[in-house]
């Protein structure tokens, strides 16, 4: 056989081949980048920001004296950043929104209810990064108890499953450095059927469960070992939240009927904090004691309670609900609240709004409940935006709110300052 | 009984009566010796995981009632509630055989259907100078079923519920039903769930009676109907209808926005 003659088609041959590879590989990671886009776009990540204005006008739901009592609305607009004053950090469904303070920035720290990921969004640069890839469906609930530990609950087919989880960075050890490789999540689960949960100090944590047909409150370390039950109680369905040094139990409320809310201290002394307060739900002051609470009942629209340290008791100008207020940290008497544009009638509150049967469309007020001053922070309705506020919280320096809106489950956050 | 017991019990009792809030009477002022009584209640009943409310009683539901009785001595120390005496009255009938000292809590039968439980307690400090009273009414409240979206990735979204007529934001979509307020507990064997889809029986997803799954119709729209009924308790039941609608342009796209 004469191989010189061979040679040129073998060659030809050769390079068509390498081509058509290297032209197959290509069309392949370029498929795989489009994948990654669309999956990413749908978590909200490279969207469009949102932003709205604040306002200045009063609402139905604000009573028309503050004004004359207080001396009018702040319309202060907030300092121009790169970053919109609201902003949808998430689109998709969310379970949870913390905040992450660095030395250079803040970031608000989320996780995606299909895929349990965990992304982080850059407050100073409006850039958001998946930080873990580990896929934990159908999360419901998230809660943090601390940067990289966070409490991941879902519906089993047993019951409520809690993982208590730790975010494991691949690279950089920087909490707040955006564009790492997306490290894992490794959980552990906790007890099935755990009721309510919440963080405590030292990153501890303190949750109820059923015991012997009552209900028991356990603090344990954050993997969940060291249970040590500090309290049982004969009735089961309540509401923990911490406060500094105690723990905050709040009846679950209905507006058919009365609540009462306890302090627990650590030691498991309960310590009656509001009684006998129809519909009664309350949010207390991580450091200095001040509650604020709504009290609600059939066929009348909500009123909201301030009570000091002191003992002093005051009632706010809004009408909603207590679970859409949230205490600035940074004060000792600053507190926001969403107030909804209008209130249905013949509607059981807050029944109806729980069981996702009702949605709101609330602006966002903020009052110093000692000097009494008011102001209005956002109305999203002035930029077609409807928000019906769930859980909102707020960072330590008190420069942002975050919240998850009801209606769409996506995840927001505005500033403050 | 004592004329005062019978003077605070007509007193509560009419405060009942009337819908006035006892609450009203009995308000917190915090200051931490004023004595007082907290009447807590629940009833035994289901509510969907995650439900930040009350789980209310339904006609035969069990009820589970606590007295928190709050009695401060003069140097302000407060007085071991197991050394309380509680009066109850059920429906202003004083329950001897459930009161006493330390009988501070109790399980009653549940109010009868359509009816309501008035719950008086009576609080008396072991030296007889202390007493407080307070009364709640447990109405029988109707079951209710609500309907949520169910995402396979994302769960049930029990954060907003379907009403009586919306879009079904896909071609295909599976819904949950949930049961508020009915006995507890609530297992498949518990309940019947009667599916209908455009007056036709509907066949629930396999191993999830609470769960149908709804395509697009020729005509994009729908009635679903769910009729829910318990084994051990025949006055439990429920009914609803939604109607829904499919669009076209959500029929292109998919709730999380994720590729098709």
């Amino acid at each position: 056989m004469d191989i010189k003659r061979l040679a040129l088609p073998l060659t030809i041959a050769a390079i068509v081949v390498i081509l058509g590879a290297l032209g197959g590989w290509y069309i392949y990671l370029h498929g795989q980048q489009s994948v990654l886009s669309a999956v990413s776009a749908g978590r909200g990540l490279g969207e469009t920001l949102v932003s709205s204005f604040p306002v200045g006008s009063a609402y139905q739901n604000v009573t028309g004296a503050i004004s004359q009592i207080f001396g009018g609305e702040d319309t202060t607009t907030p300092n121009d950043t790169s970053v919109p004053q609201l902003w949808q950090i998430g689109a998709a469904p969310t379970a949870g929104v913390t905040f992450v303070e660095g030395t250079s920035t803040t970031i608000a720290r989320f996780m995606d209810s299909a895929s349990g990921n965990i992304f982080d969004a850059d407050l100073t640069t409006g850039t958001i990064a998946r930080r873990t890839n580990t896929l934990v469906p159908k999360i419901f609930e998230a809660m943090w108890l601390s940067d990289k530990q966070v409490l991941a609950r879902f519906s089993g087919t047993q019951g409520v499953e809690t993982l208590s989880a730790e975010m494991i960075q691949s690279t950089s050890t920087d909490n707040t450095s955006i564009g790492n490789v997306p490290g894992t999540l490794e959980g552990i689960p906790l007890p099935r059927g755990i009721l309510s949960i919440t963080p405590i100090s030292n990153g501890k944590m303190f949750y109820l469960i059923p015991y012997n047909g009552e209900v028991a409150g356990v603090i344990t370390e954050p993997d969940g070992s060291k249970p040590q039950r500090i309290w049982t109680f004969p009735i089961q369905q309540w509401r923990a939240a911490t406060a500094g040094d105690h723990i905050t139990l709040v009846q679950k409320p209905s507006g058919t009927t009365i609540g009462s809310a306890y302090r627990l201290s650590l030691s498991g002394t309960l310590t009656p904090l509001v009684s006998n307060v129809p519909g009664l739900s309350l949010n207390e002051h991580e450091t200095t004691g001040a509650v604020i609470y709504s009290s609600v009942s059939q066929n009348t629209p909500p009123t909201l309670t301030a009570r000091l340290a002191s003992g002093a008791v005051s009632e706010l100008p809004f009408r909603t609900l207590a679970d859409k207020c949230v205490w600035d940290p940074s004060s000792t008497s600053v507190v926001y609240c969403a107030v909804p544009h209008t209130l249905p009638s013949n509607t059981l509150l807050p029944d109806a709004w729980y069981r996702g049967e009702i949605h709101f469309s609330d602006s966002i007020w903020k009052m110093d409940v000692v000097s009494g001053s008011v102001s209005t922070v956002i109305d999203p309705e002035r930029s077609a935006r409807s928000l019906d506020i769930l859980d909102p919280v707020i960072s330590a320096d008190g420069t942002y709110m975050a919240f998850i809106d009801a209606k769409s489950s996506s995840a927001w956050v505005l500033r403050l300052k | 009984m004592s004329l005062f017991t019978h003077c605070i019990t007509i007193v509560l009792l009419m405060c009942a009566l009337t819908g006035v809030p006892s609450a009203l009477l009995a308000q917190t002022t915090g200051s931490p010796t004023l004595p007082r009584v907290s009447l807590l209640w629940e009833a035994e009943s289901y509510t969907p995981p995650f439900y930040r409310g009350r789980p209310l009683a339904s006609a035969g539901t069990p009820v589970h009632v606590y007295a928190d009785a709050q009695f401060y001595t003069q140097n302000g120390s407060r007085i071991d509630v197991g050394d309380i005496t509680y009066t109850w009255s059920i429906n202003g009938r004083v329950t001897q055989n459930l009161s006493g000292i330390g009988k501070r809590s109790l399980t009653l039968g549940g109010p009868v259907l359509f009816g309501a439980l008035i719950v008086s307690v009576e609080a008396t400090s072991p030296d007889g100078k202390l007493r407080t009273g307070e009364t709640v009414r447990i109405n029988a409240e109707e079951p209710i079923l609500a309907l949520y979206e169910h995402n396979s990735l994302a769960g049930t979204m029990y954060r907003s519920a379907y009403g009586k007529s919306g879009t079904l934001v896909d071609a295909q979509t599976t819904l949950t039903a949930e049961p508020y307020f009915f006995l507890r507990p609530v297992s498949l064997a518990d309940i019947i769930y009667t599916w209908r889809v455009d007056n036709t029986p509907a066949r629930s997803d396999t191993g999830h009676p609470n769960m149908l799954t709804v395509s697009a119709p020729e005509n994009d729209r729908s009635t679903v109907s769910l009729s829910v009924t318990h084994t051990r308790q025949s006055l439990q039941t429920a009914k609803r209808t939604w109607q829904f609608m499919f669009t076209e342009s959500i029929k292109t796209s998919n709730f999380l926005n994720l590729p098709q």
